[in-house]
């Protein structure tokens, strides 16, 4: 601080009321935020005819808990749980052996194109599903897998370009002489992903593993296309079908059916929060 | 990493291990699976059916399922090769249906069925039939007539119901009563309930389809659609659409003719069960909508479901047993008293109207026999025409058009649309 | 020369994943989708090859071009909105402040909201009798519009749905805004820079990549935009809300119209490639990058 500051008090003050007024805009931001979930929960446990007087109340006369038996029997919601679970887990499964496998040889082994391949595979999420999905549909016809579950997690066995991406960069940092001694050891490439690179490699594919999980868990269009028959309706697609049979009068169900499909994505949230974080930061530094 | 390959490989053993578990109360039957597009009363008219089914024997195990959009649903399903073995669909799909080979043909079936053409109310037969091929076989069935307050009327001196189209409109005068912002009761107003726009033609002998051609545009037609617009002119289309809460948008809670505000109203066989329910006070009647000049008689919709069995079926054999046992006339007759529709069958005793909750069900068999008695264009493309036809409805309404210059263009766009359709058809290799 | 020959042998055993799953699971399709594009298919049927007809039928059908429309109006309202607001609380959450993770837990939050749920939320919210906007509007006096009901205010209505869940992008800024070096702020402050022109002289530059990379990945999330408005309002009212997803969509899987559908999906596939060059070339003196 070479130059002179005219008052160093006033400068502070300034300082001072400017950070009271951002608290008071994230404040009001936060709110605006937040209280759509809060509403959603408090509608999910009134009864009926409260959801509807005037004024509203935000926290419900008596807490109707049996709102969330009754909102899991109106559907078979384990049922859809289960095959939501059976989606997310094989897809999961597939994403992580596909992309290590993938992002391995694209980060640790010099093969003569492998940059334009590279480049190749970054282009291809520029595909769209909608451009796709309707051919999709007759290859999975022809394979006999409408009706099933397999359309929506068979395709994460092949790596998807994103995964590819974060993990390849990821697998870039790890030091070559941990993966030349092991070479010299013997080791086959396949051996010093699983021996050498996987172990060093938690926090990526945790990432990797977590933004698969909600993807699925999300998935809307995919479910709506591929799957006809109700029993293997996943949770996303069963709370839709649920809100156009019964919509537009039983809120406080279909906002207690909401709520429990949101609940496991914000508990694994709060486990997970490191990992999210970098996750999505890492999502933007690509550019 | 060990863990979390453990908990997936313990998650997908956990899930996929109670995945058995679903099948088991009817193992030893083998399963169809029915869908259905009702919900609420009229699906439980089939549940009870299915129920009784699946006690009568123990071979077949019917799963009814109530799909939301099922015909959309029910394509997919064809076209993924994964269909149900029965479903319940809208007469007017089925020449959709039955043009791309969707739905089995069940001409050879008949025998099995115990069933023949002549039992049948010809429309309804016609309904199940696409092309001279017969894809399914009709169950509940409706027609549609004027409903009308007799409070409204006798307070306004009419004795009788209107005889011809001319004199409905005085009456709709006469029964209107105005505010200084909109009505107070409303006689009569051709949008409500809106769900038969194309249908008013059929009042003054025209129609959309001669066998052939597009016609659109007929004059019979243009007739219709000035009618339309004539109440538009007298009333006002602006007040209207205050008065009957906006085009298209329905709900029995807001219906006029319920709630005592519209005298006048076309309807089907299903409207006494709703009156019963939110306005059991009304004093209604049900009489033959009347034509322009009254020249034609008993002009009415038909409208019917029809079970079919989807290409592809894994079960056909047991499929046709099911139909078989629906098409017993004691079981049509409970999905009718329990719809409050009626049944397709040309012979039903006396007892059936005596037991049935609507009081005209007479009148709406009657109208079915009718040789005025019409269905919907038995066309492929009909989605797409209605589509054109509630368009030039609007405009017409809200008198952006005149009625010739709004069948014109819907003459000339269908038109476009089926010779594409036809010279596509010829292109097809012959399958069927 | 060996060595060469076996760790490309190598190389594509190890991504062979990606070029089955790219084979059958992308190019395939796509290459279905063009060949589609010309036929008429019902999927029941035999493909009929047709040439150009379902293109010209495509620029003559209203619906379409009506599609095209309203899925630009969507995107021009969207876009902006969610840049503006999600750099906005970004740049204030980068300051050093009281409780800043809980700030950033509550905005992320929404984000993570399955889209049937958040749809089916702000449906309620949106109602026009008894949604709770109406009665925070008519506190202030101010009777609100049957939102989802009405042509004007559909739109919208899913704009702000949309908006709800920029937490995602707030984060991805917020990562950004921290590499940008200190020192260019207090260098600044010394030339007695205020808030805004910190902003634009300093922040919006340096994360131009991040603002760039959003931008386009906005945009083709836009045009794609399905499940909120197939949930909230069907398309309706009155079609002001049937974008072009849900047109493909319903050809493909409504009308079983495969051919027509593939027309669509090859016209999107085009506009969204026309997009990213032209963004990419507009944006191309404005995005500054840092060497790495």
């Amino acid at each position: 601080m070479q130059r002179n500051n005219p008052t160093p008090v006033s400068h502070k003050k300034q300082k001072a009321a400017s950070s009271a007024a951002v608290h008071i805009i994230l404040i009001v931001g936060a709110i605006a935020f937040l209280f759509p979930l809060v509403w959603m929960l408090s509608t999910a446990l009134k009864p009926l005819p409260e959801t509807t007087r005037i004024p509203p109340t935000l926290i419900p006369s008596k807490f109707m808990w049996s709102n969330y038996k009754e909102a899991t029997t109106a559907i078979p919601f384990w049922q859809y749980a289960k095959n939501t679970l059976i989606v997310c887990s094989l897809s999961v499964l597939g994403t992580l052996i596909s992309s290590t496998l993938v992002a391995y040889g694209f980060a640790r082994i010099q093969w003569k194109g492998r940059d334009a391949v590279f480049y190749l595979v970054l282009a291809t999420m520029m595909i769209p599903f909608p451009v796709i999905m309707a051919p999709l549909f007759v290859v999975f016809g022809k394979l006999g897998w409408i009706g099933t579950l397999k359309p929506l997690w068979v395709p994460s066995f092949a790596a998807a370009a994103f995964n590819i991406f974060l993990m390849r960069q990821f697998f870039r940092t790890i030091p070559a002489e941990l993966t030349e001694a092991a070479k010299i050891d013997g080791c086959s490439e396949l051996g010093i992903l699983v021996r050498v690179v996987l172990p060093l490699s938690k926090p990526v594919l945790l990432v990797v593993a977590l933004f698969q999980f909600i993807a699925s868990w999300n998935d809307f269009l995919g479910p709506l296309v591929y799957l006809t028959r109700q029993e293997t309706y996943t949770l996303a697609l069963g709370l839709q079908f649920f809100q156009s049979q019964h919509g537009g009068t039983y809120w406080n169900y279909l906002m207690a059916a909401s709520s429990l499909i949101v609940l496991p994505i914000i508990i694994i949230y709060f486990f997970a929060q490191k990992a999210f974080i970098e996750g999505i930061s890492l999502t933007g530094l690509k550019g | 990493m060990k863990h979390i390959f453990c908990t997936f490989l313990l998650i997908i053993c956990g899930v996929s291990g109670c995945d058995k578990s679903l099948d088991l109360p009817h193992k030893d039957r083998i399963v169809i699976n029915y869908w259905e597009m009702w919900t609420g009363f009229e699906l439980q008219a089939a549940k009870d059916l299915v129920d009784k089914f699946n006690n009568s024997q123990d071979e077949i195990f019917v799963n009814l399922l109530s799909v939301s959009e099922l015909e959309r649903k029910l394509l997919i399903a064809i076209a993924g090769n994964d269909p149900p073995d029965l479903a319940n669909l809208q007469d007017s799909a089925i020449p959709k249906f039955g043009d791309k080979n969707a739905i089995e043909q069940i001409d050879d079936f008949l025998p099995l069925l115990g069933v023949s053409r002549q039992d049948y109310i010809d429309i309804f037969w016609e309904l199940s039939s696409y092309e001279n091929k017969l894809y399914g076989l009709p169950i509940a069935s409706t027609t549609i007539a004027l409903h009308y307050n007799q409070e409204l009327f006798s307070s306004a001196g009419f004795q009788t119901p209107p005889l011809t189209l001319e004199q409905l409109d005085e009456y709709a005068k006469k029964l209107t009563i105005k505010t200084d912002g909109g009505f107070e009761t409303l006689g009569f107003v051709p949008t409500q309930p809106g769900w038969w726009n194309y249908g008013w033609v059929w009042w003054f002998g025209g129609d959309w389809f001669d066998g052939k051609n597009i016609t659109a545009n007929r004059p019979e037609n243009v007739q219709a659609f000035q009618w339309v617009q004539s109440y538009a002119k007298i009333y006002g289309a602006r007040s209207l659409q205050n008065f009957t809460s906006g085009f298209g948008a329905f709900s029995w809670s807001d219906d006029r003719f319920m709630t005592g505000k519209l005298a006048m109203v076309l309807q089907g066989t299903w409207m006494s069960r709703f009156i019963s329910e939110m306005a059991p006070q009304l004093n209604w009647s049900a009489e033959a909508f009347p034509s322009s000049g009254g020249k034609l008689k008993d002009v009415t919709l038909a409208e019917c479901n029809v079970l079919v069995i989807p290409r592809g079926a894994k079960h056909k054999s047991q499929a046709l047993e099911f139909m078989r046992f629906i098409q017993q006339p004691e079981n049509l007759r409970h999905i009718a008293l329990n719809q409050n529709k009626f049944v397709p069958l040309t012979n039903i005793d006396e007892d059936f109207y005596s037991s049935h909750p609507n009081k005209e069900i007479k009148l709406f068999t009657r109208l079915s026999k009718s040789p005025n008695a019409h269905c919907v264009p038995r066309l492929p493309i009909w989605q797409e025409y209605v589509h054109e036809i509630d368009n030039a409805f609007q405009s017409v309404w809200l008198e952006k058009k005149t009625p010739q210059q709004a069948l014109d263009d819907v003459q000339k766009r269908i038109e476009i649309k089926w010779k594409d359709y036809l010279d596509i058809k010829k292109k097809l290799p012959k399958l069927r | 020369m060996k060595k060469n020959t076996e760790n490309l042998f190598k190389g594509l055993i190890f991504i062979s994943p990606w070029i089955i799953g790219f084979a059958v699971f992308q190019l395939y399709p796509i290459y279905k989708s063009v060949y589609y594009s010309f036929c008429q298919y019902d999927v029941l049927n035999p493909p009929v090859f047709i040439g150009l007809q379902n293109y010209t039928n495509l620029f003559r059908d209203e619906i379409f071009l009506k599609s095209i429309i309203r899925t630009g109006i969507y995107t021009f309202m969207a876009i902006p909105l969610s840049m503006i607001v999600s750099l906005f609380f970004a740049i204030l959450l980068n300051q050093k402040i009281f409780g800043r993770g809980i700030f950033r837990t509550i905005y992320f939050l929404p984000s993570l909201v399955p889209m049937v749920a958040l749809a089916i939320l702000w449906k309620w919210m949106f109602n026009g009798e008894h949604g709770i906007l109406n009665y925070f509007l008519s506190l202030l006096g101010i009777q609100g519009p049957n939102w989802l009901g009405s042509t004007m205010w559909a739109t919208p209505s899913i704009v702000l749905t949309g908006l709800w869940g920029v937490g995602g992008s707030i984060v991805i800024y917020l990562a950004a805004l921290q590499d940008v070096p200190r020192s260019l702020y207090e260098a600044a402050e010394i030339d007695g820079a205020g808030w805004f022109s910190k902003a634009r002289h300093i922040t919006i530059p340096m994360i131009s990549p991040v603002i760039y990379f959003n931008l386009i990945l906005g945009i083709i999330g836009c045009l794609q935009v399905f499940a909120v408005p197939y949930i909230m309002t069907a398309g309706g009212p009155a079609r002001s809300t049937y974008y072009y997803t849900m047109y493909l969509f319903d050809n493909a899987f409504s009308f079983l119209k495969m051919g027509y559908a593939g027309a669509m999906a090859v016209l999107l596939f085009i506009i969204i490639l026309a997009i990213t060059f032209i963004v990419t070339k507009m944006t191309a003196k404005r995005v500054y990058y840092a060497e790495k």
